[in-house]
């Protein structure tokens, strides 16, 4: 019975009688989390905040009290701010958001920040936990640079690279923008449309040659390399190079074919 | 019951002339004074000068239908949708308090932006948050830019229709004027680009294509003369090598600069534009971190900074052996710009054994024409690290 009665204890205001082992608690869990935890009043200013702040802007608790949210947020995200309150009044639930905040020293720490209104029926004050998501962003800024890289590269070669199905249309399940200039058709006309497929643009007199090669090739899991016409839709005849190799299972099944193509001059 | 015709049209004729009466002289002085506002607004140059002594006069004419303790202020709010600039142009006498001017700031930009394309005036009965209770109309809309007319009563308010009845004539007359001087200005900037669109076109069909057919003659000549039989010709033939593959270059870089200052002269978009481009070239994690609020450099000093930047990334991307590389710019105090473009690259010194500074020499002589200091050094941890100080006259908000 008295175990059922103590936590009321705990969050009576202003019981003086109350242990000092329990008032602490809150604080010290409040204190310890390793997220920010805070309260956001009418103004944006911040209203309260747990010790975890100090960590990521290096403004101590004290000091951050009463300044604007706003204040340590970077210029560009500011907008980013006032739409996710706006999101938040209009939902009634709680968003999510990512922006940078700018630390005493003047660093960048990207943030994610949970914000809900504290009460149902009232706009303010508002809650939020905010984390440091930097080592993240950072991350996937590094491996954005060496997709786009890795991207620019092959799309800027003056080739078609390409990844196609093992059927008589080769069907192309990739394909680089070399193929624009190569066959006059953009890379999303030729990636999975049974309608036009990269086999019609094959010289019939060479489509033959073609199969037969890799196929020959894929049985010995040879690389093949190959010299054939094309025709495009404008009547206009080239010869062509291609290198290429197929993908096999573990247990030696075709899965695809694999290569580039390029125009020979 | 019966009326004689001529009786009656003399009535008639009485009634008329009463109220067609000539409008007393205060009103025509009123209207005269408020049509020379919107003439000046129509015509000016420098929008920035202009209007402050005219919000005085308008601001004295709408305070001679308000009286006693309803006086106003007015205030004339240009805000760019499209950069989230506002610029609270206030008469010649009277300063908003910033506590006005934050909130001003904060309703026209942040956020609010779609509410505010929407509306045509705003009501001081509606609850918004501005220190002062406010009313606003919208003078002229575009994608550019918004402007509006702000009356505020920081002791009685008046009522909405009245505000509105007596408002009518300076409102008309306003939107009138701003919307001749926003064409005039839209006029203007299009007469610019197109200008500077033939003028890229030029450099580039005439200049640039005899530059650079010299660049490949010149390198040809020079590794001819690089035989001991040359051996007195040497220098003069790598120095002409040399400068001439600079002036194609740096032609080219004008050429593509006035092309990036052609979208609106923002810096901060041109610098973004270039660090996407640069980055396509290479994969180096470029960081672009630009704090500042609202553009505040003038075309020369845009298009000097935007080549320096782009000498950077040039040099970055070419030389630098980098994988991440940071572009900041940020206001400092008191009244600069900084720009910082840092590489965790070989650093300076092991580029310095090239033989070409010429970069590095345009890129000082540039910033010297616009009174900017340029400081080139190591990094403090690794690579190298360059500062771009512009010192910038005083803005207000």
């Amino acid at each position: 019975m008295h175990l059922l009665k103590w936590p009321a204890s705990v969050f009576t205001k202003g019981n003086d009688h109350r242990p000092l082992g329990e008032s602490n608690i809150h604080e010290a869990l409040f204190n310890s989390l390793g997220d920010v935890v805070m309260l956001i009043d009418q103004q944006h200013r911040i209203a309260l905040v747990n010790q975890c702040w100090e960590s990521i802007t290096g403004v101590t608790v004290s000091s951050s009290l009463n300044l604007l949210f706003t204040d340590f947020l970077h210029p560009e995200d500011v907008k980013i701010w006032h739409d996710i309150i706006r999101k938040v009044f209009n939902s009634h639930d709680s968003q999510l958001v990512w922006f940078r905040i700018i630390s005493a020293d003047g660093d960048i720490h990207w943030c994610e920040m949970r914000l809900q209104q504290l009460k149902a029926d009232e706009h303010y004050p508002l809650s939020a936990t905010l984390c440091d998501i930097t080592p993240q962003i950072r991350n996937e800024q590094i491996r954005d640079a060496s997709h786009r890289s890795l991207q620019s590269l092959v799309n800027r070669l003056p080739a078609m690279l390409y990844r196609s199905r093992n059927n008589t249309s080769w069907t192309m399940e990739y394909v680089s923008s070399g193929c624009e200039e190569l066959t006059g058709l953009r890379p999303e006309e030729l990636i999975n449309k049974p309608q036009i497929s990269y086999g019609e643009l094959i010289h019939p007199d060479d489509a033959g040659y073609v199969w037969n090669q890799v196929q020959f090739c894929l049985q010995t899991q040879q690389t093949f390399e190959l010299q054939y016409r094309l025709i495009l839709a404008n009547g206009e005849s080239f010869t062509v190079k291609e290198k290429g190799r197929g993908l096999y299972s573990e247990s030696g099944m075709v899965l695809g074919v694999e290569g580039f193509v390029f125009k020979f001059e | 019951m019966a009326i004689k015709i001529k009786t009656w049209l003399e009535q008639f004729f009485n009634t008329f002339s009463e109220t067609a009466s000539p409008q007393p002289t205060h009103i025509i002085e009123a209207h005269e004074a408020l049509n020379n506002v919107a003439f000046a607004i129509a015509t000016s140059d420098e929008i920035n000068k202009t209007l402050p002594p005219l919000l005085n006069v308008v601001e004295a004419q709408l305070n001679q239908q308000f009286n006693g303790p309803e006086q106003c202020h007015v205030n004339v709010l240009f805000s760019s949708p499209s950069t989230s600039e506002t610029f609270v142009h206030h008469p010649s006498d009277s300063t908003p308090s910033p506590e006005m001017l934050h909130s001003l700031h904060r309703y026209f930009t942040n956020g609010h932006n779609d509410l505010i394309n929407d509306a045509c005036y705003l009501d001081a009965l509606v609850e918004h948050p501005f220190p002062d209770p406010l009313y606003g109309y919208k003078l002229t809309e575009s994608n550019e830019m918004n402007i509006w007319l702000l009356i505020t009563f920081p002791h009685k308010v008046p009522c909405a229709n009245q505000v509105r009845w007596k408002c009518t004539a300076v409102e008309t007359l306003l939107k009138k004027g701003f919307t001749a001087w926003a064409q005039q200005e839209k006029k203007i900037s299009k007469a610019i680009a197109s200008e500077r669109a033939i003028h890229a076109a030029e450099l580039h069909d005439s200049l640039a294509q005899v530059l650079g057919y010299l660049r490949i003659k010149s390198a040809k000549l020079d590794s001819l003369c690089q035989s001991n039989a040359y051996h007195e010709l040497k220098p003069v033939t790598e120095d002409l090598a040399a400068y001439t593959h600079y002036a194609y270059r740096q032609t080219r870089e004008l050429i593509t600069s006035s092309r990036l200052s052609m979208k609106g002269d923002n810096l901060t978009q041109a610098i973004l534009d270039s660090v996407s481009e640069f980055e396509q070239q290479s994969a180096i994690v470029f960081e672009y971190d630009n704090r500042l609020k609202k553009n505040i450099t003038n075309p020369q000093q845009s298009m000097q900074l935007l080549y320096i930047v782009r000498e950077c990334l040039n040099n970055i991307v070419r030389h630098s052996h980098a994988s991440h590389a940071r572009i900041v710019i940020k206001e400092a105090l008191p009244s600069h710009i900084e720009i910082y473009v840092e590489d965790n690259g070989i650093g300076l010194d092991a580029k310095k054994a090239r033989n070409d500074s010429f970069g590095l020499k345009i890129m000082h002589e540039r910033a010297e024409r616009i009174d900017a200091t340029l400081i080139i050094q190591p990094h403090p941890n690794k690579g190298t690290q360059v500062i771009l100080r512009l010192p910038i006259g005083d803005h207000h908000e």
